[in-house]
């Protein structure tokens, strides 16, 4: 056969490893030729001995018939690889893999976060509470009284439900804390709102008469 | 001195300045309770630290405003600024409640 110089003439080495090695085979028109010294490549090799397929691959663009042809087995005996030889590189697995099952993956849950100690948790509650007892403790030594609240029953009642409601509210909220959700908080919230804006703005303009009475008389 | 200028305020705002200093007492006593356990639910802890300084600052401008010596607010009646006081407080701890988890 004749070949023309464009020609690209591959010789192929494949390990049983599947580690492949092309050469290109150079030449002239009339013969191509290709010397392999594999004392000189063992590096090239990573030193992996045992069998390799040997492949002749012909072709060209003009060519009609290039064709990859089988010409038989290698046996190599490479040396041992020292310490530092480069490792062959990694192989292409089988695009089909992944579709097959896959190694089975134990899931394991959030460890939950360290809690303090239950006493010293308790203990911390009742210290928040001490500043509270303070608070009233100091209320009494001020002399906190209750003379401005209205002695006639009418505002006396509005006084009395505007306190009421406040500590409904207030109970509303330890609710909502405990087990209600926030709809029906706000739609508790709301009606517990009206009646407190109606009922403190009776008793709160009755004190301010009252205090205004007290300074004009 | 000091001790005895302050001797001076009317009580009311003395009522009121006890209230704030429970307050952020109550505010210090959470801080040091994270120090100490760490801040897991950091939400709660927020929450508390945050009612305690808002009751605070809500005293605070309940204060002013009842204050007779501020001309700012001469117009303004006290009963007045106490129900602000009053409905700020509880929609403040309407929304800690909420935060608090």
């Amino acid at each position: 056969a004749h070949l023309n110089l464009t020609s690209q003439v591959f010789l192929k080495l494949k390990h049983e490893s599947k580690v492949e090695h092309l050469f290109v085979v150079p030449g002239s028109a009339r013969q191509f030729k290709i010397v392999l010294d594999f004392l000189g490549l063992v590096e090239k090799f990573y030193y992996l001995s045992g069998t390799y397929d040997l492949e002749l691959s012909v072709g060209d663009a003009s060519m009609e018939n290039s064709f990859l042809r089988a010409l038989g087995q290698l046996e190599l005996d490479l040396p041992e690889a020292p310490e530092k030889a480069p490792r062959p590189p990694a192989q292409a697995v089988d695009p089909l893999a992944k579709f097959r099952p896959q190694k089975e993956i134990e899931h394991i849950f959030r460890v939950p976060e360290k809690r303090p100690l239950q006493e010293v948790s308790l203990a911390f509650t009742g210290l928040t509470l001490l500043p509270f007892i303070g608070f009233l403790i100091g209320l009494m030594r001020l002399g906190v009284n209750l003379k401005n609240f209205p002695s006639l029953p009418g505002p006396a009642a509005f006084a009395s439900l505007f306190h009421a409601g406040i500590a409904a509210v207030l109970l509303l909220y330890v609710l909502f804390w405990v087990k209600l959700d926030l709809f029906t908080t706000l739609k508790y919230l709301s009606f517990l709102g009206v009646f407190l804006v109606f009922v403190g703005h009776r008793t709160l303009s009755h004190l301010s008469n009252t205090t205004a009475k007290q300074k004009t008389a | 001195s000091l001790t005895k200028a302050y001797a001076a305020t009317p009580t009311n705002l003395k009522i009121i300045d006890l209230y704030v200093v429970f307050a952020v007492a109550t505010a210090l006593v959470q801080v040091v309770y994270m120090g100490i356990v760490g801040s897991f639910p950091f939400n709660s802890f927020l929450s508390g630290v945050l009612s305690c300084i808002g009751t605070a600052v809500l005293g605070v401008c309940l204060r002013i405003q009842v204050n007779k010596d501020n001309k700012e607010f001469k117009d303004l009646p006290p009963e007045r600024a106490f129900a602000d006081f009053v409905l700020c407080n509880l929609v403040l701890h309407l929304v800690i409640m909420n935060f608090l988890g």
